[in-house]
């Protein structure tokens, strides 16, 4: 195998991009059961350019809840050297947000113009916008090079049925969107979907190739039975920290397919696969970088330098993103054990339990290895004595009683962990609920 | 509630929090201290009662600060109608 670090400029290239729609009868999407060719995709760019065409070089926003229709906008915005936003949701045209980021036109999920605004911004190249799935507030707006989001796009394994559990409009959706596309696969997709319809899809579409979120592969597993086999080459992990337990469970149930968990989030691009079905990554990563990135660790904080980053935010916010000397900090806590580094959760859902730190991804890493837990979310409830105290949200796996299960947790993470991140108030619930990017929604309460 | 109710929910509530420790049930008095008095929890049990004792009230005497208190009647009392 070929140095990983090596690797980095020898993605697909924009030439290549545009040459995957060669084959007109191809089919290239499979939107909500409907087969699109690559010549329906052509003749959407081209009228879609073609719309752009009086505006262009311009910064347009789509809604862009299908994939058949992001893929025609990308493909019309390079052709029209023009910057596209891709937008998850669409706010009121009269909102601040839209001339903020000085967006000349808006259009819907099928295209269609909603606004257009005078705007002075002239794009010199194509560029994805995207907005980052902020918590609080209106989302910033990543700008990406659509030549670097193809940088960790191989175009060796062709011909598979790939599978969108991710939204079109997020970074690890557009991943799977270009890496089909590139690759000259099928993609399967279904618009406004929930998270757990979408596991129901997966079992009928029988994809070779299916990115999610730890949380959607869990879903997925539970739905599986010995009479709905699925023929998965490729397993990938992404957007949320890997746990043991579920790189576990997918070797067991796919002992033939390939296991990666992928480190990408929306500023930092695409950074590095991890495929060695462990978690976390190698420590000598740390010195000798991986796939082109190089990484340190800052007060037990992820920072990377990578050729697949983010050109900035819109506005001035990219500061804060990026160190003094042009890191750029990950919110990621990680730690060493030996020759690994691990992730232990994110900076911003650390829990604060009587002055201690909790990161919740890591209580629910060791729930999820308890018999009687199948799904689990872990959260501070504020708290006059203690300042937050650890509660769970628990989905059982097996008929026990509430009782029995409190003291089955209780014992098991008791022998693990230290005592203040052992969740004292539990909560037995039917399920827990995802966003839009397949991640465990995150509130404090 | 009155005092007398929410102590009755104060024993439960502790002995649901000593069962998932796995340890024997305790029977309570209002003037039963919680911390060095011989229940077998710690402070952030103490702050599980808090949290579990505004959920069942809907009140929360701590709201303007923190407020001093030792035994099971005096806690009952701040939340007591």
């Amino acid at each position: 195998m070929p140095s990983e670090a090596q690797c980095a400029p020898t993605g697909a290239t924009l030439a290549a991009f545009t040459a995957c729609l060669g084959d007109a009868s191809r089919v290239v999407v499979e939107q909500d059961g409907e087969r699109m060719s690559a010549g329906q995709i052509r003749t959407l760019a081209t009228a879609f350019a073609a719309e752009l065409a009086p505006l262009a070089p311009a910064r347009i926003a789509v809604h862009a809840v299908r994939a058949d229709v992001t893929l025609a906008a990308l493909i019309a915005a390079w052709e029209t050297n023009s910057e596209v936003l891709l937008v998850r949701e669409v706010y009121p045209v009269t909102d601040a947000f839209w001339t903020q980021h000085e967006v000349a036109a808006l259009f819907d999920q099928q295209l269609k113009p909603l606004q257009q605004w005078p705007s002075a911004v002239r794009p010199t190249k194509p560029a994805v916008l995207l907005t980052t799935s902020g918590t609080t507030g209106k989302p910033k707006v990543a700008v990406h090079e659509l030549e670097k989001l193809l940088g960790r796009v191989r175009t060796e394994q062709a011909g598979n049925r790939w599978f969108l559990s991710y939204h079109p409009a997020s970074f690890a959706g557009l991943q799977v969107l270009l890496t089909a596309f590139c690759t000259r696969s099928e993609l399967v997709a279904f618009a406004g979907m929930s998270a757990a319809d979408l596991v129901a899809r997966v079992l009928v579409a029988k994809p070779t190739h299916l990115s999610g979120t730890p949380t959607f592969w869990r879903a997925l597993l539970l739905a599986l039975t010995k009479e709905t086999p699925l023929p998965l080459r490729q397993i990938t992990l992404g957007g949320e920290a890997v746990d043991q337990s579920i790189l576990d469970a997918l070797r067991a149930a796919f002992p033939e397919a390939r296991i990666i968990a992928i480190y990408a989030s929306t500023e930092a691009g695409a950074l590095f696969a991890v495929k060695d079905g462990r978690t976390g990554f190698p420590a000598t990563w740390l010195r000798e970088g991986i796939e082109g990135c190089e990484l340190r660790i800052v007060d037990g904080v992820l920072q990377v330098r990578s050729p697949r980053a983010m050109r900035g935010y819109l506005g001035d916010a990219t500061k804060r993103a990026l160190t003094d000397d042009g890191w750029l900090i990950t919110g990621d806590v990680v730690e060493v054990t030996g020759e690994r580094v691990e992730f232990r959760g994110r900076v911003d859902n650390v829990i604060n339990v009587g002055g201690g730190k909790v990161m919740p991804e890591q209580v629910e890493a060791a729930l999820l290895e308890v018999p009687v837990v199948r799904e689990v979310r872990v959260y501070g409830i504020k708290n006059p004595i203690a300042g937050d105290v650890l509660a769970a949200d628990v989905v059982l796996a097996q008929a026990v009683t509430e009782a029995e299960a409190r003291k089955a947790i209780f014992s098991a993470l008791s022998a693990r962990l230290e005592p203040y991140k052992v969740p004292r108030i539990y909560r037995f619930v039917d399920k827990i609920s995802v966003n839009a990017t397949g991640k465990k929604v995150r509130v404090n309460s | 509630m009155t005092t007398t109710e929410i102590c009755a929910h104060i024993q439960t509530i502790v002995n649901r929090l000593l069962e998932q420790k796995g340890q024997p049930p305790v029977t309570l008095t209002e003037g039963s201290r919680f911390l060095g008095g011989g229940i077998p929890i710690d402070s952030l049990d103490l702050a599980v009662l808090v949290t579990e004792l505004q959920s069942l009230t809907n009140k929360d005497p701590f709201a303007a600060g923190f407020r001093n208190f030792q035994t099971v009647g005096e806690l009952a009392a701040l939340y007591a109608e």
